[in-house]
């Protein structure tokens, strides 16, 4: 197998904003779920079309779990559905381990979690998100496996905002959360591969610091 | 098709019926039917999303997959593959990976099927191969290709691992001209459950009329 070189934060960043996984849109920003407006705006679903991505993506995880966790640590990958379950196929692929999915589904009295693939009690799972804006899924990915009787310490993420609410939420639940890169690094890739000006990245942080208030001032 | 890639397809048709035995996701129960969310009972069921917790079971499968396209499509006639969501996104991906292809999958909108979704990046007039995880009547499948050909793709041909052969799905494939090959169907999974002794003879002939009237079945056989 073709061994792909290790691929630092800033390198990722870059190849995000190449395929327009990472865009910026100041005269109509993007509204979240959660009623967060943003100049940012992320789709890493984006990343399953692009081969070479894709790879660098996969080696990214493969070298975290073998620093930080250990194969052994793990027994089972969970994606969450939709859009991480590639990622999540990939890394479980590779490990030769077991995979499922969490997706969550609309009933009359608010959502529904269910775990697609089988779970047996004690096993240590691996949670697999594509992006972290608030961290509300990963929780429920998490929260969703817990119930089940899965142990769940780590979850990985190709981006995130690094809002406190997301990291926040993290802690509450105790869970390691690791990405492959993060808002700091991608603006200052774009800055300087000038897919943002100056003036724009002064805007953005502003929006980092205060992302609830940012849309209304 | 000749007759060695026949034989050959027998092979993965009975050894796919048996690894999916084996890992349950398909059971069997003609004397007491289950009951579809939607209200339709059923002698047989069927959940392929168990594949991806057995990594063995998920390697032959998609070794299959991969068999299949070799023979019968060829890895040069594909620039696509493409997965139904959320149940196929994973066999879509593991193939991808394995032809070193681009990938995408589709969010199939069952009430209005030309509103499904294309997700990931997509080129205009591309082979697209589609991947489907099961197929009962075929609905989420003509959404898959649809909704690649309402973008500009071009889909001719589908792979699917199991299929209950059902009339309305044949008429499907007609209508839209998509193929669609296939691991195992109904006959090789009825086949093997009797040689295994999962079903009795007798009780085979329950399942099929099932197949040919799902939406009587439950009435006529007297369960309701």
């Amino acid at each position: 197998m073709k061994k792909i070189k290790n691929v630092n934060e800033q390198e990722i960043a870059l190849l995000l904003l190449k395929i327009h996984s990472v865009k910026f849109d100041f005269k109509k920003p993007i509204s979240f779920s959660s009623g967060i407006v943003s100049p940012i705006y992320i789709d890493n679903r984006l990343i399953i079309s692009y081969p070479k991505v894709r790879d660098v993506i996969l080696e990214g995880f493969l070298k975290i779990i073998d620093e930080k966790i250990g194969r052994e640590n793990i027994d089972v990958i969970s994606g969450t559905a939709s859009a991480a379950i590639p990622h999540a196929a990939l890394i479980a692929e590779r490990l030769n381990k077991p995979m499922v999915y969490v997706r969550s589904t609309e009933k009359a009295h608010g959502k529904e979690t269910k775990i697609e693939g089988v779970i047996k009690k004690g096993q240590k799972v691996l949670v697999v998100e594509d992006h972290i804006s608030t961290g509300g899924s990963a929780v429920n990915n998490v929260q969703s496996l817990r119930i089940a009787g899965a142990k769940v310490k780590h979850c990985f993420a190709i981006t995130s905002y690094g809002l406190k609410v997301s990291d926040n939420l993290f802690k509450k639940y105790k869970i390691n959360l690791f990405t492959l890169t993060d808002f700091q690094k991608i603006i200052d890739v774009a800055e300087e591969k000038k897919y943002l000006s100056k003036q724009e990245k002064k805007k953005i942080i502003k929006w980092f610091e205060n992302p609830v208030t940012w849309g209304y001032t | 098709m000749t007759k060695k890639s026949t034989k050959t397809n027998t092979i993965i048709s009975e050894e796919t019926a048996n690894l999916l035995f084996s890992i349950k996701a398909i059971t069997l129960s003609p004397q007491k039917p289950y009951r579809f969310t939607s209200g339709m009972l059923s002698p047989i069921y069927l959940d392929n999303r168990l594949i991806i917790s057995h990594p063995k079971v998920r390697n032959k499968i998609v070794n299959f997959y991969l068999n299949l396209i070799n023979k019968e499509i060829g890895y040069k006639n594909i620039d696509y593959v493409s997965g139904t969501a959320t149940a196929a996104i994973a066999n879509a991906m593991f193939v991808a990976q394995k032809l070193k292809k681009p990938m995408v999958y589709v969010e199939v909108n069952k009430g209005e099927i030309h509103k499904s979704k294309v997700v990931g990046k997509l080129k205009k007039n591309k082979h697209v191969l589609v991947i489907e995880d099961h197929i009962t009547t075929a609905g989420s499948l003509v959404g898959n290709v649809l909704a690649i050909r309402n973008f500009g793709g071009i889909v001719n041909r589908c792979i699917v691992t199991t299929t209950y052969r059902m009339k309305q799905a044949e008429k499907f494939f007609k209508k839209y001209q998509v193929k669609v090959y296939h691991l195992t169907d109904i006959h090789s999974i009825l086949d093997i459950a009797i040689k295994n002794g999962y079903l009795k003879k007798k009780e085979r002939k329950l399942i099929e009329e099932w197949v040919s009237d799902p939406v009587g079945w439950g009435k006529k056989m007297g369960f309701e």
